[in-house]
């Protein structure tokens, strides 16, 4: 938290309202130190006039709000991913118990994004996401939110009940959110490239994680034998099953950066990268539209 | 012993010894100490008189954003050149899934090693002498053990040298290679022992790596014979 960051831009933005937060100087330097740390940004927004553009904190500049646009959605994203799996492990005999250590781990590690995502967020002035019908507070409440998500998509997927087939369809599922979450990150970085508040790095740190994620539920299945037979990565833009499709369009490119055809370069001996090689080494974005539109059916109003 | 392998145990003891500062070049210019690591001063294409061999030439990794791609570079060579020979010589006991998935990892790791190297053009170091000695590709176990480490190595080289860049136009590429390599990570992780694909052995409070380039550079030092200056990357 650099407070001196916060008065520069405020003095920036609005010389006269800097005048008199000067004149509160003291009163700053008497806050607790953990005021400062976890509320300062509200603090300061309450010794300002009201409709300053510094007092939503957000608004103190562009590329500050903009960020804190794209770190909400990624929050809204963690909070999906976390309510599925938590749902899941906790459903009576659905997971077996030798899975039950990874599961847990992807859970518990998507509650810490959102530890994470929330500090960062509020840290820059913003306001945490929260779903529909969470009652908590938006900076500490516990993420669990039951009535705000309907995984069966109204009866669509059966993935919640222990009879034969529902933990495959699960699996299937969980994989398929979670190969759409990197991808809904891949296409957030280039929104976050002004780094922000060290948004750039720690988006970078999260995306790592679910990358492993979903490498894990793949590979699980695999070991499953489902009938695509997976990899940890993702082979063209191939799904689980054919109504998943939409989730890998595009997972079949091969052009990189500058317009680089991967498939053009040597690979093993001398010989060309394979197109299927090529497809696989890349993890491609897609949009914030289209990631919204595929999790609509899940997401309660 | 190999009279490779020997030679190449000779060539790391004599840079312990110069390391030490205990051999002394015997030419006039003011004593320098022979580095591989950054902060040292080295004198690209030097032949010590002192040395019982000639060490390949030092190559500069470069400053800004040519430093940092000349970095990344490295590290994909290093990554390609184990899986490369992991495939030529597979550890026993290797099952068919595995031979299937440990050749993308090769593949894989040759196509980002080679997008870095079009992008670098006439800006790239040259290939990289490399030094496994360290790893019994016949096991199993050491293989996927010194694959995890350089797959985790990259994941946190590229997290932390993201945000470097000054030209941000090939973030969104790099990031693409770093979340395969976190699929790659996993993949080996949970092959070795199931459920450790995101373990805290690599991931804190939810977190994968984040690594500075100096750092990087250093682990990656026991593993490469090439001799690199990357005293100006940007850290």
């Amino acid at each position: 938290m650099n407070i001196q960051k916060i008065l520069n831009e405020i003095k920036g933005t609005e010389p006269e309202v800097f005048e008199r937060l000067t004149e509160r100087r003291q009163i700053l330097k008497d806050m607790g130190a953990k005021a400062l740390a976890l509320g300062l940004p509200v603090a300061v927004a309450s010794l300002l006039p009201l409709g300053s553009k510094a007092q939503t904190g957000a608004g103190s500049s562009t590329a500050t709000t903009a960020a804190i646009s794209t770190l909400n959605y990624l929050l809204e994203l963690e909070f999906i991913q976390f309510n599925y799996f938590h749902i899941g492990n906790n459903t009576g005999d659905l997971v077996p118990s030798a899975d039950q250590p990874g599961l847990l781990t992807i859970e518990t590690q998507d509650a810490a994004h959102i530890t994470f995502l929330r500090n960062l967020i509020n840290t820059l002035g913003g306001t945490p996401f929260t779903p529909a019908h969470y009652t908590y507070n938006a900076l500490t409440g516990n993420p669990y939110s039951p009535y705000s998500y309907d995984f069966t998509a109204g009866g669509t997927y059966q993935i919640y009940s222990a009879s034969a087939g529902d933990y495959t369809n699960f699996l299937e599922l969980g994989q398929v959110i979670k190969d759409l979450m990197v991808r809904a990150y891949q296409a957030q970085v280039a929104n976050l490239l002004s780094n922000t508040g060290s948004s750039l790095g720690g988006v970078m740190q999260i995306m790592g994680a679910e990358g492993r994620h979903a490498a894990h539920l793949r590979l699980m299945r695999r070991f499953m034998a489902a009938p695509e037979y997976p990899k940890p990565w993702i082979t063209n833009n191939i799904p689980p099953a054919q109504n998943f499709s939409a989730f890998y369009t595009g997972e079949d490119n091969t052009i990189q950066y500058g317009g680089i055809n991967i498939t053009t370069l040597a690979g093993v001996n001398g010989a060309e990268i394979t197109e299927t090689a090529a497809t696989e080494a890349f993890d491609e974005p897609m949009s914030q539209t289209s990631v919204l539109s595929l999790l609509a059916p899940f997401i309660l109003s | 012993m190999s009279g490779k392998t020997e030679s190449i145990m000779n060539f790391n003891n004599e840079l312990e010894l110069k390391k030490e500062g205990l051999e002394a070049p015997k030419n006039n210019v003011s004593r320098r100490r022979f580095f591989q690591v950054a902060g040292g001063m080295t004198v690209a294409g030097m032949a010590l008189a002192a040395c019982h061999r000639t060490p390949p030439s030092t190559y500069f990794v470069g400053s800004g954003d040519i430093g940092l791609l000349n970095y990344l570079y490295i590290l994909k060579q290093v990554q390609a050149d184990f899986y490369i020979q992991a495939n030529n010589t597979p550890y026993y006991g290797m099952d068919e899934s595995e031979l299937q998935l440990i050749a993308d990892l090769r593949d894989h790791q040759i196509a980002h090693r080679d997008l870095l190297k079009m992008i670098l053009s006439s800006s790239a170091i040259p290939s990289i002498v490399i030094n496994f000695s360290p790893v019994t590709f016949a096991s199993r176990s050491s293989v996927l053990s010194y694959s995890t480490l350089f797959e985790d190595l990259s994941i946190g080289a590229i997290n932390g040298a993201i945000p470097l860049f000054s030209n941000t136009a090939y973030v969104p590429y790099l990031s693409k290679m770093a979340t395969v390599d976190a699929r790659h990570s996993a993949y080996v992780r949970d092959i070795a022992t199931y459920n450790s694909f995101a373990d805290s052995t690599v991931i804190t409070n939810g977190l994968d790596q984040s690594l500075l380039p100096r750092t990087v550079m250093k682990t990656l030092e026991t593993y490469i014979q090439t001799t690199f200056d990357a005293s100006q990357l940007p850290n």
